[in-house]
């Protein structure tokens, strides 16, 4: 039923249902807000984005008021702003004054809010006790400051909403109300998958992931130890978006030349690491062909990996072995002939860092990859060493990740993995021409299912993103009789990974699809198996597979 | 159980009338029936050791005697209260009975001669048993001659762990009546024409609400009773649960009938352990009574009754905190719509309705609306309770006709010639607000309380004299609120923490040194109407809206108290401690040293016949040196 609402004395349409909020973000009337996040359910908490009823005078809140026929609203009545004025203004009376020293200064949204409004000043003045001054550094990749918290509720409500892990919650009452995990022992003891998804939810600088990048320097400067970096491909097409650069080869190859000046002896793509994977499971998969049943559950995600294993016991038997692409790298490269004594990893994953810390990622107690750092720290090293891209020169990769054919880098979009992993089990069973582009199109279903058809058997596969959609979806994968199942925890693979720039906006996550899929398409070497190196590789090591688990 | 259920329903119809007879002052026993009233309020007076020594008494001379336990009647300030029956005479009631007084009492009294005039309180005089001579009738009384008793009408002659007690003052035969002979919709009917309000605050419509819920479409209903009274100075709820919780057990079973819900749940807060056990114990009865269960008298309809031991969180009386808590979750109001009466607990039509709204509705089905109006005025019908503490010669329970005035109340409370004026009255809790001398004309209903920015709440009354300090109760309820506060909303938490620090400010003495300290005791009470402006407007839930109201009619009719405090530094009531000054007296110190003796601080210096001085830096205003000088010699500024 669509209706007349009356905005600020202009009319506007709105459908019955629909929240206040939403018929202004429509039209394109901003409100401010704190608490709210678009597709999780309102709560109400921050109050800032009240509006005032003409008839009754009334205050509002926009984000959980639904509108009613005749309805007359002010977005921005003296009376409202100097509501959210006060509002933030008591806020703000708790919170530290150290801008200049936060993380997040600049892209805060309390410090816009507060700018917005134009608060100059501290009006009232607290004891000056912090709230709850803990910071809880247990976890390896996620830091919670909790004097920075708002206690706006984002991060409970999308760990509880949109992930149904809720590994944290409010605790205590009153003004003593904190954010924490069970008995208030810290993120890594708790079940936190570590995906940090908190981190893209949270307004101010109270959750962070754990900064590297100051170790990272400190460590290339010793000429004596060969250093390396890993650059994932999401964290070049998320770059080469920062800095409007249109073609990804052209973006890697600057990055390249320019973490070689910054001091690095080595700089290698995780494309090769992704290549061998898929080349694995394809391998695999072609030994157990139609025999598969219940499905291999094939995943690069540590976070999933974590869910399964402590949520879904009776599933871990289905997962791969294998390691991902980012550990197969560190295996690798920290043994054999490679001469890698630091390693770095750049992706946008913040449970890589939870991953590289685990003990069957190390060797005698020496970790495979030293140090995991998320495109946000890597453009904030880039900046420390005054690097802008375009650079300078292009340098390609070093070998062995030289000759990267587009499959590693597809590997790491939605659908990647069983896009990938399809061509190489058809490029396997002797070149015929195989399908493709069968998982872009869909881009925003949570389950996707392909069937096809290979050597007269036919095969189903599926593609399952987000951790919720796992949970719902738990007896299909079992009973499914599919071949594989690919599973992420990110909505969007790992372009929307919580270490991206902007890994918030849907619009972004289209423009770094397209660099992708622009290099996929301008490939000719277009799956795992025509890599020369990846050939040259299992010829080095004289054996079918790398790794034997079964 | 079928053949109970029809021994219980036809002995309920046959009911029609109470005879004054029946209950507790029998005529013909053959021995003393002793009575204590035990409630919470009378166990921390002491009765338990009380009934104990009863016991002993009764033990050691081998005599016959029956025992009986009631609760109190709401006359508090009496407890511990033993009443006790003679053969064929009149039931007598005595006060403050400790456990050293009983035996002198009862040695007394079963020889038929009265005891110390101080300890009766009266008697129940019955046309068929002898008065005790110059005993005043309890019910002339001035505490009860004045209220209108309905739902603590029994209060102190029912017997809450026994069913026949209730049962013999027609308890359930108004539920037997309902739900065999009206619809749903008849009863939703009944409570509408009633013009019952919600006792919990808000005052909304009962009727309004059950028809809303009855008239939505669902497998599955919640009728939910809200006990979980957490309001500082209120305590009627847990008096209606320990007094009778049948009572509120039929209350239940009516309004679960009205909206045709299956399934019931009293809410009621852990720390109340009796009124839990007196009303989980009403609860079996009533259901081998096969009142409550499955096929309820026959008819088809099932009630199950369940009691809910909420974790003991003020916010927790808001229906949606209060749903969520019950759900298991953390106890955090949501945002309303949807309503409870259309999504609530578990998503399902549910009703949350007051323990004090729920008890009225059996009085309403009993006496039929048209005697249940013609009690209270205008817009509001019925009696109110009150639970009157402070400084109040006789504190506890009053029950009283909607729309008597302040005044009404005070007198009933207040002893006439008590030579300390009072200063105000504080009602409705941490939600409430003051009500000054002048404005005691005020009618205590619905109408006029909220035109007058007040509040209700649960019916809290705190009578407040020259020695209560508005800023400091003031402050004292904000700290309440700030701790019970669940945290959710910005205006709420951050804006109690504010307004407390504003008034910690202001009953402190700026300490030296502290550049803007005096500058923010100024600024003061500009933002403390500020803030409160902002929580009022824009708070989530009704804790967060009405919690400044105590701020606002303290700086409203209380203006010269908050200046003293900022201005002048000064408490006239002496209360808070931060503002008070402690020196010497030049004149009157001997040098005895005493004072310095016994300082905790070792805040007072001065040799031996010499006159002594107090260091105020040091000085924590413990008031130990005031009480040690034998000389007048401290004196308080």
């Amino acid at each position: 039923m669509e209706f007349n609402i009356t905005v600020n004395r202009n009319s506007i349409k709105a459908v019955k249902g629909e929240t206040i909020l939403a018929v202004l973000r429509r039209n394109g009337i901003s409100v401010p807000t704190l608490c709210n996040i678009p597709e999780l359910s309102p709560t109400g908490a921050c109050r800032i984005c009240v509006v005032e009823l003409e008839d009754s005078g009334e205050l509002v809140t926009a984000c959980s008021t639904p509108v009613a026929e005749g309805m007359k609203i002010f977005t921005h009545s003296r009376k409202v702003i100097a509501a959210r004025k006060t509002i933030v203004e008591l806020l703000l009376t708790n919170h530290q004054d150290n801008c200049l020293y936060c993380e997040k200064s600049g892209d805060c949204e309390l410090q816009d809010l507060a700018g917005d409004l134009n608060i100059r000043e501290r009006s009232y003045v607290g004891f000056g006790v912090p709230r709850s001054p803990k910071t809880d550094r247990s976890d390896p990749g996620i830091v919670r400051d909790m004097s920075k918290c708002i206690l706006c509720g984002r991060c409970v409500r999308i760990c509880e909403e949109l992930l149904g892990v809720c590994a944290i919650d409010f605790v205590n009452r009153g003004n003593n109300i904190a954010v924490d995990t069970v008995f208030q022992k810290g993120l890594f003891y708790s079940n936190c998958i570590h995906c940090g998804l908190c981190i893209t939810a949270c307004p101010t600088g109270a959750i962070l992931e754990k900064a590297v990048g100051a170790q990272v320097c400190e460590k290339i400067d010793n000429k004596d130890k060969n250093s390396t970096i890993i650059l994932a491909g999401s964290t070049i097409a998320d770059l080469a978006l920062h800095f409007n650069i249109r073609k990804f080869e052209d973006a890697r190859n600057y990055l390249v030349a320019a973490l070689h000046d910054i001091g690095f002896n080595n700089v290698l793509t995780l494309g090769y690491g992704n290549e061998i994977f898929i080349t694995e499971h394809a391998k695999k998969l072609a030994m157990s062909a139609g025999k598969q049943n219940p499905p291999l559950i094939i995943s690069d995600c540590p976070a999933v990996r974590k869910f399964i294993r402590t949520e879904m016991p009776d599933m871990e038997k289905y997962l791969s072995k294998i390691p991902t692409p980012q550990q197969i790298m560190g295996k690798i490269l920290k043994s054999g002939e490679s001469q890698t004594e630091i390693l770095v990893s750049a992706s946008a994953c913040v449970a890589h860092k939870y991953e590289a810390v685990q003990n069957d990622n190390s060797n005698k107690g020496a970790p495979d990859v030293d140090y995991v750092i998320t495109t946000r720290e890597l453009l904030g090293l880039l900046k420390t060493h005054g690097v802008v891209l375009p650079y300078k020169k292009k340098e390609s990769p070093d070998k062995p990740s030289g000759s990267e054919t587009s499959a590693g880098v597809l590997f790491e979009t939605k659908g990647g993995i069983s896009e990938t992993i399809l061509r190489e089990l058809f490029y396997m069973s002797g070149g015929q021409k195989y399908p493709k582009k069968i998982f872009e199109v869909k881009t925003d279903k949570p389950f996707i299912e392909y069937e096809f058809e290979l050597n007269g058997v036919i095969y189903k596969i599926a593609s399952l993103h987000g951790i919720d959609t796992l949970r719902q979806k738990k007896n299909e994968i079992i009973n499914g009789s599919y071949l594989f199942v690919e599973i992420r925890s990110c909505t969007a693979g790992c372009l929307n990974g919580c270490g991206h720039l902007h890994s918030k906006d849907p619009e972004v996550q289209k423009k770094l699809k397209k660099i992708i899929t622009e290099f996929d398409e301008t490939n000719i070497s277009d799956t795992a198996g025509k890599n020369p190196f990846i050939k040259g590789f299992y010829k080095q090591i004289g054996k079918e597979s790398l790794f034997d688990y079964d | 159980m079928k053949a109970t259920r029809d021994i219980t329903y036809k002995k309920l119809l046959q009911k029609d009338q109470y005879s004054e007879s029946g209950g507790m002052y029998k005529a013909g026993i053959k021995v003393p029936h002793i009575y204590a009233e035990r409630s919470t309020c009378s166990i921390i007076a002491g009765i338990d050791l009380t009934i104990h020594y009863l016991k002993q008494y009764f033990e050691e001379s081998g005599d016959e005697y029956v025992y009986a336990e009631t609760a109190c009647k709401g006359f508090c300030s009496n407890d511990p209260v033993i009443s006790i029956q003679l053969p064929g005479r009149a039931m007598i009631s005595f006060r403050n009975v400790f456990y050293n007084k009983i035996s002198s009492i009862l040695d007394s009294i079963l020889n038929n001669i009265l005891p110390d005039k101080s300890m009766i309180i009266g008697q129940y005089s019955h046309p068929e048993l002898t008065s005790w001579p110059d005993v005043p009738e309890i019910t002339q009384l001035n505490f009860y001659k004045n209220q209108t008793r309905k739902l603590f009408k029994y209060a102190g002659f029912i017997q809450p762990l026994s069913i026949e007690s209730y049962m013999e003052y027609n308890g359930y035969s108004a539920f037997a009546k309902t739900i065999t002979s009206k619809t749903h919709s008849e009863v939703c009917g009944i409570v509408e024409q009633s013009g019952l309000r919600g006792r919990g605050g808000g005052g909304f419509y009962t009727g309004e609400k059950w028809r809303k819920a009855l008239e939505k479409n669902s497998d599955k209903k919640y009728f939910i009773c809200n006990a979980d009274e957490s309001d500082p100075g209120s305590f009627s709820g847990r008096m209606l649960l320990e007094s009778n919780p049948h009572l509120l057990i039929e209350g239940v079973l009516i309004g679960a009938y009205a909206i045709n819900a299956s399934d019931a749940i009293i809410y009621v807060r852990s720390t109340y352990t009796l009124a839990i056990s007196r009303l989980e114990n009403a609860l079996q009865q009533a259901l081998s009574a096969g009142i409550t269960g499955e096929d309820i008298f026959g008819s088809g309809i099932n009630i199950r009754i369940s009691v809910f031991a909420g974790p003991g969180a003020y916010v927790c009386g808001e229906e949606t905190a209060l749903i969520s808590s019950i759900e298991g979750s953390r106890g955090m109001p949501k945002t309303k719509p949807p309503y409870p009466s259309e999504s609530g607990l578990f998503g399902f039509p549910t009703v949350v309705n007051n323990i004090e709204t729920i008890c009225n509705i059996p009085v309403i089905f009993s006496e039929g609306v048209e005697k249940f109006k013609a009690t209270g005025r205008e817009d509001s019908f019925g009696t109110k309770l009150y639970s009157v503490s402070g400084r109040a010669d006789y504190s506890g329970i009053v029950e009283l006709e909607m729309g008597r005035t302040v005044k009404n109340l005070l007198g009933i409370v207040r002893q006439e010639d008590n030579p300390y004026p009072v200063k105000a009255v504080h009602i409705g809790g941490p939600s409430g607000g003051f009500i000054k001398p002048d404005d005691f004309g005020l009618r205590l209903d619905f109408s006029a309380v909220f035109n007058n920015n007040l509040w209700f709440g649960s019916g809290s009354f705190i009578v407040l004299d020259e020695t209560n300090c508005i800023v400091d109760i003031t402050k004292y309820y904000i700290d309440f609120i700030n701790k019970e506060s669940c945290g959710k909303c910005i205006p709420c938490r951050e804006g109690s923490q504010r307004l407390l620090e504003i008034l910690t400010r202001i009953t402190e003495k700026p300490r030296t040194g502290q550049k803007f300290e005096s500058l923010l005791r100024f600024k003061g009470v500009t933002q403390l109407e500020e803030i409160s402006a902002i929580m009022k407007e824009t708070s989530l839930c009704g804790l967060g809206q009405n919690a400044p109201n105590t701020v606002l009619s303290g700086l409203k009719f209380f203006r010269q108290e908050y200046e003293e405090h900022i201005y002048e530094k000064k408490c006239a009531a002496f209360v808070c401690r931060n503002l008070k000054e402690y020196s010497v007296n030049v004149d009157n110190c001997v040098g005895c040293g005493i004072c310095a003796k016994r300082c905790p601080a070792d805040a007072i210096i001065g040799s031996a016949r010499n006159t002594h001085f107090v260091i105020q830096e040091r000085c924590i205003k413990c008031g130990t040196c005031f009480n040690a000088c034998k000389f007048d010699a401290i004196i308080v500024t």
